[in-house]
């Protein structure tokens, strides 16, 4: 208790570190917010712009489409049946944001890449898989069979059906990434950590080592001291986001506690492991954490919300380590699908990233003993 | 008297360069042990290894008749260090900076009250209890760290250096404060390349060089060790080559040397010297301003042992 204590007090003592992940969070909220709050005004979602060009009739297709294109709040897309070379015009006159050919399969064309885009993969992928199983089952299972379809019926009342959020918002997805660059903040206070608990990062860490505690000790009452400073500051700005700049969040706020808490976690251990692995001075460790977590955030979508989508689509591998990427796609996923699946693969992926680093920074910590101090 | 440390055959390189060359070192409870050298002679490197903060290639280091090692905790709970360089925190003030170092050794909170609140007073921080590590002198930061290493009462302190860039003031309260703890009971490795501080404090001596022990005893020992037994310096009022030429016919004198108006005369013995030299200027009639006379320092042993300044 007596080092956790203080450590917990260095800690929230530290301006500079206080600053990064409390402060500098909150201002860059708030310039987001001006930046977007014109834009949402002129801008509310656009259901995405879907031509169909049926070769082949596909009933399934067609009530499916028809369904997700009535005229409601939850409109998810606008759809038209054209032929195939009136498709091409308008998607290249960008008055399409895709279009599908149905035959014996499904093919789908798009220009660009973006949320309607998603959307429109996600509602063929969707059913594609749905009848996909259907079949299957049906050749082997008869009950399974009608179970499923009964299932399927119930979940078509509310497929797609957005999280009590009146419109949807294209621009909560540059707040999410801000969420997910400060669960990264949490790397100063892992930075912090591993130059006091090291001999050879600092006279106090010089300290420390020659005294009686064991080094696992302080690694542990270090962690959760910047877990709960780190913890604290995310806190601070989801109700900042929440109740001052009225970002949608979709009413899940279990699961984005959840969520945030093992972001911070990974954080921390990114920095940790930074702290481990190189030699330089703090001042070049924290430069490259802010730096490393700024490109992160950029890659996630934080400037160019695109970016995002292309990764998806062309290297969704640079997604899935990404753990800014992880944090505002969970966010992402809690806001936009009725179900959890996705929000479960970005928790769990970030789990397992945040408990890897965990056992690296571990192995590093592990030579008690010195080249050179 | 007991050993508390042993150190056999240590030797540590760095990559080419040999920092601990076969070094070997004995030091008995009770006593301040002064590990004199250069700057770079190895004196850290040693104090690091002897901690085990640093690998070491051959060699063992026993303290308190067990090896020492990483987890050998109650080794360390014996042991207080105070670095070369300070090492407190800044976000913390002069009471919190101890009182977290001393919680490191001591749990229970009234104990470590207790030792705090004598650790301030053993350095003269008592004034300075809530003032911030920047908000110091030079001299009062180096009392801090002093008080950072020693709060809980090791019966082992190796002291690094700790009046490197410290004024006349603070030396005076750091080396009274390093006698009290020895009369205390705690045994005391103290490095430094101030020889005035080693002569002053330590009841024995080893001196270092470039990683090896080149010699140890008391500070009289050492200093017979060497051919100097006396050194005097006369101040004349001009050259005189009469008085040279007299004085190099003395086989007691090492050497005779004329630097101006000053004249170093270097002799093998410390007995009946001045007797001698008064007659040799009454007879030749020589004026002079003035005349003295200094015992061989540890410099000059260092200086006839390796053929360097200590200082070099």
């Amino acid at each position: 208790m007596h080092t956790f204590l203080y450590q917990l007090k260095l800690l929230l003592r530290d301006k500079t570190t206080i600053f990064w992940t409390m402060i500098f969070p909150l201002i860059l909220a708030t310039f987001f917010h001006l930046a977007f709050s014109q834009l949402n005004s002129n801008e509310a979602f656009e259901p995405a712009k879907l031509a169909v060009i049926e070769q082949k009739e596909n009933q399934g297709l067609q009530t499916l489409l028809q369904e997700l294109s009535q005229d409601n709040d939850d409109q998810l897309l606008d759809v038209q049946y054209v032929s195939l070379k009136e498709a091409q015009t308008l998607l290249l006159d960008e008055k399409i944001d895709g279009y599908v050919i149905v035959n014996d399969s499904l093919k789908l064309v798009f220009q660009d890449n973006g949320i309607a885009q998603t959307i429109i993969q996600s509602v063929i992928d969707s059913y594609l898989q749905t009848t996909h199983a259907m079949t299957s089952i049906s050749q082997i299972d008869y009950q399974g069979f009608l179970s499923l379809v009964q299932e399927k019926i119930n979940m078509d009342t509310n497929y797609f059906q957005s999280q009590n959020i009146s419109s949807l918002d294209t621009t909560v997805v540059y707040f999410y990434t801000l969420i997910g660059m400060n669960c990264m903040y949490g790397g100063f206070f892992g930075l912090k950590i591993s130059s006091l608990t090291e001999a050879n990062l600092s006279r106090q860490g010089t300290r420390m080592n020659i005294s009686p505690t064991s080094k696992w000790q302080m690694i542990l009452t270090g962690t959760i001291a910047g877990f709960l400073c780190q913890y604290a500051s995310m806190i601070i700005l989801l109700l900042y986001l929440y109740f001052g700049l009225h970002v949608a969040f979709g009413n899940m706020l279990s699961y984005i506690l959840l969520l945030t808490a093992i972001g911070t976690y990974v954080g921390i251990t990114i920095g940790n492991l930074i702290g481990n692995i190189f030699r330089f001075h703090e001042n070049i460790k924290t430069s490259i954490l802010t730096a490393s977590s700024l490109f992160l955030s950029f890659l996630s979508g934080m400037m160019i919300v695109d970016l995002k989508y292309i990764i998806q689509e062309y290297i969704p591998v640079l997604g899935y380590i990404n753990p800014v990427n992880l944090i505002t796609d969970a966010l992402y996923a809690l806001y936009y699908y009725p179900t959890f699946d996705r929000f479960y693969v970005n928790v769990i992926i970030l789990l397992v990233m945040g408990l890897l680093l965990s056992v690296i920074s571990i192995l590093l910590s592990r030579r008690k003993k010195y080249d050179s101090l | 008297m007991e050993n508390v440390l042993e150190i056999k055959n240590l030797t540590k390189r760095y990559g080419q360069l040999v920092a601990l060359n076969h070094f070997d070192l004995n030091v008995k409870q009770g006593e301040i042990l002064g590990l004199l050298g250069p700057n770079g002679s190895g004196k850290s490197t040693c104090i690091h290894t002897i901690l085990s903060l640093l690998h070491f290639d051959e060699g063992s280091i026993c303290i308190f008749g067990k090896e020492m090692t990483p987890s050998a905790y109650d080794l360390k709970e014996k042991i207080g260090v105070v670095f070369q360089e300070v090492a407190v925190f800044e976000e913390l003030n002069v009471y919190e900076n101890i009182d977290y170092f001393c919680g490191l050794y001591i749990k229970d909170k009234k104990l470590r009250k207790q030792y705090n609140e004598e650790a301030i007073a053993l350095v003269g921080l008592k004034d300075y209890q809530k003032f911030k590590p920047k908000q110091l002198s030079g001299g009062l930061l180096r009392r801090l760290n002093i008080a950072c290493g020693i709060a809980h009462k090791p019966s082992l302190i190796f002291l690094d250096e700790p009046t490197v860039a410290v004024d006349p003031q603070s030396r005076h309260h750091i080396l009274e404060g390093i006698k009290t703890l020895n009369h205390q009971g705690a045994t005391i490795v103290y490095t430094s390349h101030y020889m005035e501080e080693v002569e002053l404090i330590c009841h024995r001596i080893v001196i270092m060089d470039k990683g090896k022990v080149i010699a140890q005893g008391t500070n009289d020992e050492l200093k017979n060790m060497i051919q100097l037994g006396e050194k005097m310096t006369i101040i004349v009022e001009k050259e005189e080559n009469q008085l040279i030429h007299e004085l190099k016919k003395n086989q007691d004198i090492i050497h005779v040397e004329q630097q101006n108006n000053e004249i170093h005369i270097a002799y093998r013995t410390h007995d009946n010297n001045l007797e001698g030299l008064m007659k040799i200027l009454t007879k030749e009639n020589i004026r002079y301003h003035s005349l003295y006379t200094e015992r061989p320092t540890l410099n000059d042993v260092f200086l006839e042992l390796t053929g360097k300044e200590l200082r070099d």
